[in-house]
């Protein structure tokens, strides 16, 4: 009988090992601070019970953090699977000249770092000398004493977020959706094509059903992402007087929310360990809906396509 | 026996060697040195050069990225420099930490050293028994800087003197705002968070008292003067920091209220096509802002070595004096500043002597007691007060809706301060 051989656990060590160290300790580590009250204030960190996640039902800088993130993330999220997945189909179905060209040219704005992003924003976007108001006033749409302080305002402020986002994001997930368009084979075409489906129709009832799996895979990604916003809009919020998270804290989102407390001023490393161990709740509950919704949608795919 | 004698020999040699390029010094060796500051890549050299047998080991860590990193050192203990800085907004966390040295104590002794520092910045930092635990090499008082060809057009003179006049108080102040937008379309402050420290360092008590959040009637005053300001068209609605701030040095702001290194770090580097058309006053109110401070890690077990180079460059009166006339940065020192005080003119202040008006301004800091209110919150919590002040001035707020906005975001901060 041959011996078995145990090299193969030697060579998948490093994975362990590094995710060991690196991940599980510290997720552990972090679910065991949010029972604490670990802070400059209180450098031993006492044992201090649920008192964290009590006190996060009555902060209000964490609720309305809650709300931005989401409506950051839904603002951003529906026009950017709109956009890829309309970009997508044309430069795959139609024979656009230069198709690649464009390809690049959507996918560019995702290879900026989120720094340039700001700086380049907050020019964009300045009161007195920003370029939008230059623009409008150039236009004569304003005068110039009513330039828009679009910094100062919340609703401005998160919008362009969201904007901000869905420029940089679609061009990454409009690849994605290419990629699972060319996937998909040229006979079912041909054969709605002979049945007299127009390209609407063929769109609707060949593309779109086929190509779910990616767009779930893109929706469970962005979400992730999306919850987990913070670059963005801390460079959009650090370049103003208004402080991290923006006017009226409307881009103050649960990861800012969580390192303001735990990186600035008191240091609060246990409160805001509970805040990540409720993002990480969060992702996790979102993640499992989708996938089950996911995984039902295709067994009942799988039960009622073959029949005639 | 012989070989004995020989070895006797290099050893002596050696000893004498030593004793001679080392004039009394103690042995060589390495020290580590942590700071965000530029100044460090000249500094140390020079202070290389004077003491050969000890080497810096220098870390420049991005300013916003300092306090979280030393932070992380001193919790744990490992890795902690020998020597690190400490700056205005946060050089308080150092000495509540209590992980600096007691510099007034054995074998430093430095209240000697530095008998001739200006009293405020001993005094800031010094814990709560008294004792100083850094020195620093700068004195960085403040000043409102102001362009000489709007002052007379507005104003009819462009003297220094006659301008701080002028601006005595706020009131004054505000004055002086209506009039240069009647006559010359000129904004008084480049936005309304710039005049902070006007209001800031005429504060009589710290911001927290046993625990609890105080807020005098100066800070409310701030909160008006910058709605006024803003209504009546008198700022010039430019964020701190942002380009069109900078862009505004050449355009139509008279003064910007900045300090020592905001001479020559920030106006001059950006004020290029109106050189010369500046003169420093004495606004409201005398503040400073910024300035860096060094201290030796109780944690060094280089702490000697660590004390020569703080010893250096703080209190070197010949270093001093050199660093000063090179990159014209005001010193801690009085002694030195009296030396080189005469004679200096700037040419971007149109000739003015700008060392003897920071010389001035440095000592009356003393006098005024307002380092010893100073308190680790103090940097968090202006900048609360700075955010809900925003909201207000620019209307998504009401008075009362921004102060409780203030007060809430205290508390989110720092859960300690009892907010009433």
């Amino acid at each position: 009988m041959r011996k078995k051989e145990n090299y193969g656990y030697l060579f998948i060590a490093p994975f362990f090992i590094v995710f060991i160290l690196l991940q599980l300790y510290p997720i552990i580590y972090t679910f065991y601070l949010s029972f604490t009250n670990l802070s400059s204030a209180n450098p031993g960190g006492e044992w201090v019970g649920w008192a964290n996640y009590a006190r996060l039902l009555t902060d209000q800088f964490f609720h309305k953090s809650i709300v931005n993130t989401w409506r950051i993330w839904i603002m951003n999220f529906i026009p950017q699977l709109i956009f890829a997945v309309m970009l997508a189909a044309i430069l795959t179905r139609a024979r656009i000249r230069g198709a690649s060209i464009f390809r690049g040219i959507y996918f560019l704005p995702n290879l900026v770092t989120a720094a340039s992003v700001g700086i380049l924003f907050n020019v964009m976007l300045g009161w007195q000398s920003g370029t939008i108001n230059q623009i409008l006033v150039a236009l004569g749409i304003i005068d110039e004493a009513n330039k828009i302080h679009f910094l100062a305002s919340g609703a401005w402020t998160s919008t362009f977020v969201s904007l901000i986002l869905w420029w940089m994001w679609f061009g990454h997930s409009m690849i994605l959706f290419m990629a699972a368009m060319v996937a998909v084979p040229q006979e079912y075409y041909d054969a709605a094509a002979v049945d007299g489906a127009g390209a609407w129709q063929s769109f609707w009832k060949i593309t779109l059903p086929l190509i779910r799996p990616i767009m779930i895979y893109v929706l469970v990604t962005s979400l992730i992402g999306g919850l987990n916003n913070f670059d963005i809009p801390f460079v959009i919020g650090e370049g103003q007087n208004l402080g991290t998270g923006g006017p009226e804290k409307s881009i103050l989102t649960m990861v800012m929310h969580m390192y303001n407390l735990a990186f600035t001023a008191g240091r609060q490393r246990g409160y805001a360990a509970a805040i990540a161990v409720i993002l990480f709740v969060m992702v996790l509950i979102f993640s499992l809906i989708i996938f089950k919704l996911m995984t039902r949608r295709e067994e009942m795919a799988g039960r009622v396509l073959p029949r005639p | 026996m012989r070989r004995l004698w020989i070895w006797l020999a290099v050893l002596a040699a050696a000893a004498l060697l030593m004793a001679g390029c080392g004039e009394g010094k103690q042995e060589g060796g390495t020290i580590t040195v942590w700071a965000f500051n530029d100044e460090f890549d000249q500094m140390i050299p020079m202070f290389e050069e004077a003491y050969p047998n000890i080497k810096v080991e220098f870390t420049k860590i991005p300013s916003d990225e300092i306090v979280t990193k030393l932070e992380a050192v001193l919790e744990t203990g490992v890795g902690v420099p020998d020597v690190f800085v400490g700056e205005q907004a946060w050089v308080k966390r150092w000495i509540d930490m209590d992980v600096w040295e007691n510099l007034s104590a054995e074998p430093y002794n430095a209240e000697e050293l530095a008998k001739d520092h200006f009293e405020y910045v001993k005094d800031y930092v010094r814990d709560k028994d008294g004792n100083l635990r850094a020195l620093t090499w700068q004195a960085t008082p403040g000043a409102v800087f102001y362009r000489r060809s709007l002052a007379k057009e507005a104003f009819g003179t462009d003297d220094p003197e006659e301008i701080s006049a002028m601006m005595k108080d706020m009131d004054s102040f505000i004055e002086m705002g209506r009039t240069l937008k009647e006559k010359t379309g000129a904004a008084l402050v480049p936005g309304v968070n710039d005049i902070q420290r006007l209001f800031f360092f005429n504060k009589k008590q710290p911001w927290v008292v046993d625990g609890k959040l105080v807020i005098e009637d100066i800070v409310l005053e701030f909160l008006d003067v910058a709605k006024t300001l803003r209504d009546e068209g008198l700022d010039g609605k430019l964020d701190m920091w942002t380009d069109e701030w900078f862009t505004g040095m050449n355009g139509n702001v008279f003064s910007y209220v900045l300090p020592t290194w905001g001479l020559f770090f920030v106006l001059e580097p950006n004020a290029e096509e109106v050189f010369g058309d500046w003169a420093a006053a004495h606004g409201p109110a005398s503040y400073m802002w910024g300035g860096t401070w060094l201290g030796i890690a109780k944690a060094s077990q280089n702490k000697a070595l660590a004390w020569e180079f703080v010893k250096y460059i703080t209190t070197n009166k010949e270093f001093l004096k050199k660093w000063a006339l090179e990159s014209g940065d005001f010193v801690s020192d009085m002694a030195v500043v009296e030396e080189i005080v005469g004679d200096y003119s700037r040419e971007f202040l149109g000739g003015q002597n700008h060392y003897a008006y920071f010389y001035e301004e440095a000592k009356r800091l003393g006098a005024s007691g307002w380092a010893e209110r100073v308190t680790a919150y103090d940097e968090d919590i202006q900048n609360s007060f700075l955010e809900a002040l925003q909201e207000y001035v620019v209307g998504n707020k009401t008075r009362e809706e921004a102060l409780e906005y203030f007060k809430e975001l205290v508390k989110t901060q720092y859960p300690e301060i009892t907010v009433e």
